[in-house]
């Protein structure tokens, strides 16, 4: 009967060990799993929380930049024009630039995507002169951009 | 539109690649244009789901397309709902039709946040497979949907031009007063609404017992009432109504139809007709 005691006591501490060595390898295990502060998180908890007004640093997912040519075709000299094409050098093997106000579809030719870009409000911003043969991929933005999707007839146009 | 966008259609790929796009969401009120522009017999939610996509600050400066008919052609899709003030619940904040992406925020990227800017990075690399993919069709008419919307204005627009264009004016005089009858009117026949200077019904179709205009089935229809005498001729008529086709044989019609099946589509936008898209033009994953 001692022995057998003996031996559920001896169970017991085995079984007690074990169970905290367990719930130290699973404590330890969860911390190393825990994000650091500030990392990207999750949206199924954040549903309600309001974005703060400033934006955070953007940090690239990738290492190496994207290997697309890209034209992007804005208004010369502008802090806008500067903002974008600083953002796609950071992203994309090849950054040049056009003037939006004296763009002709053919200056795409060389490129995989062009964007036509004004200053993103302006309703009287002028319209480059593409036809409807004009096929390369591109990027019109805001309010100028849909003015131009409208003259070609686009579903992404103005109304 | 402000900066925000919808949270729907986020496991769209232009989400995942190259960035993984993740948005932190807020919830807001749901606009009151949204209800009033509402055509569904569905109660909105008080609440909505959005992400930012750039902080303005603003609630307008940017711009979204229409949602009625931006879809019924297989060249255009919808990237990004845009929270909006001014449109329906659904119109397009960020959209693609063939060849253009239209991006309808309008801050620079230093404005946008960091979902914001992945999302337009991923826009960059996503449009580049439409390299030389032209749109399909061009609007040219509006779609059935606006029918609806234009008839829940009747009695708030008083000026009787502005609806010359959508209603015959024997409709606007049986419903003088009455926006709901007019809206039932069009919901009642929905699939038989067509453009030829206003809205209408097609009564053809519905005396042939046909109850749709923009079903393939019903050019399959019409296909075979061609060796019909007794209704040929109307058959021929619908044909040209709602095909740029004309072949002049029921065998032609039917080679047409057998070679393209897969590939043919109606567009409201596009002028209530029948396309065929050509053969290598629909990507895999592209819809």
């Amino acid at each position: 009967m001692l022995g057998k005691h003996t031996l559920k006591g001896k169970s017991g501490c085995t079984v007690l060990t074990l169970c905290c060595v367990l719930v130290m390898i699973f404590a330890f295990g969860c911390r190393k799993k825990e994000q650091p502060q500030g990392s990207r998180r999750g949206p199924s908890t954040e549903t309600t929380k309001p974005v703060p007004a400033t934006d955070r640093v953007y940090q690239a997912d990738t290492a190496e930049k994207i290997n697309l040519r890209v034209l992007y075709a804005g208004v010369p000299n502008s802090d806008r024009a500067a903002d974008f094409v600083d953002f796609l050098a950071k992203h994309f093997k090849e950054v040049e630039t056009a003037d939006y106000n004296a763009f002709k579809e053919g200056q795409s030719t060389d490129f995989d995507v062009t964007i036509l870009d004004y200053d993103g409000v302006n309703t009287r911003a002028p319209r480059p002169n593409i036809s409807r043969d004009y096929s390369r991929a591109t990027i019109t933005v805001g309010v100028p951009g849909a003015f131009i999707c409208s003259s070609l007839s686009l579903k992404t146009g103005y109304l | 539109m402000g900066d925000a966008a919808h949270a729907e259609l986020l496991d769209h790929e232009v989400y995942q690649k190259p960035f993984k796009v993740e948005p932190e969401f807020e919830q807001r009120d749901t606009p009151a244009n949204y209800r009033d522009r509402h055509l569904g017999d569905d109660k909105l939610p008080d609440k909505m789901k959005v992400w930012r996509v750039q902080n303005t600050g603003k609630t307008s400066g940017s711009v979204v397309a229409r949602s009625y008919g931006f879809t019924d052609s297989p060249d255009a899709e919808v990237l990004a709902l845009g929270f909006n003030h001014g449109k329906e619940y659904g119109a397009v904040g960020v959209g693609r039709h063939g060849n253009f992406l239209q991006w309808g925020y309008s801050a620079p990227p230093s404005k946008m946040t960091d979902a914001g800017k992945k999302f337009f990075v991923n826009c960059v690399c996503y449009i580049k497979r439409f390299d030389g993919k032209a749109p399909l069709v061009r609007t040219r008419s509006s779609h059935r949907l606006d029918a609806l919307r234009l008839a829940t204005l009747i009695n708030r627009i008083k000026d009787k031009e502005f609806f010359s264009r959508s209603f015959s004016s024997d409709l606007m005089e049986k419903y003088q007063g009455d926006p709901n009858g007019l809206v039932q009117y069009y919901k009642t026949d929905f699939e038989l609404i067509y453009r030829d200077k206003v809205y209408r019904i097609d009564s053809e179709l519905k005396a042939l017992g046909i109850n749709s205009n923009r079903s393939v089935h019903t050019l399959e229809r019409l296909i075979a009432l061609l060796q019909d005498k007794a209704h040929a001729d109307t058959a021929r008529g619908l044909l040209a109504r709602y095909t740029n086709e004309s072949f002049g044989s029921a065998e032609q019609w039917q080679q047409w139809l057998t070679a393209n099946r897969d590939r043919i589509f109606f567009s409201d936008v596009g002028g209530y007709k029948f396309f065929v898209a050509p053969k290598g033009y629909l990507l895999p994953d592209s819809r």
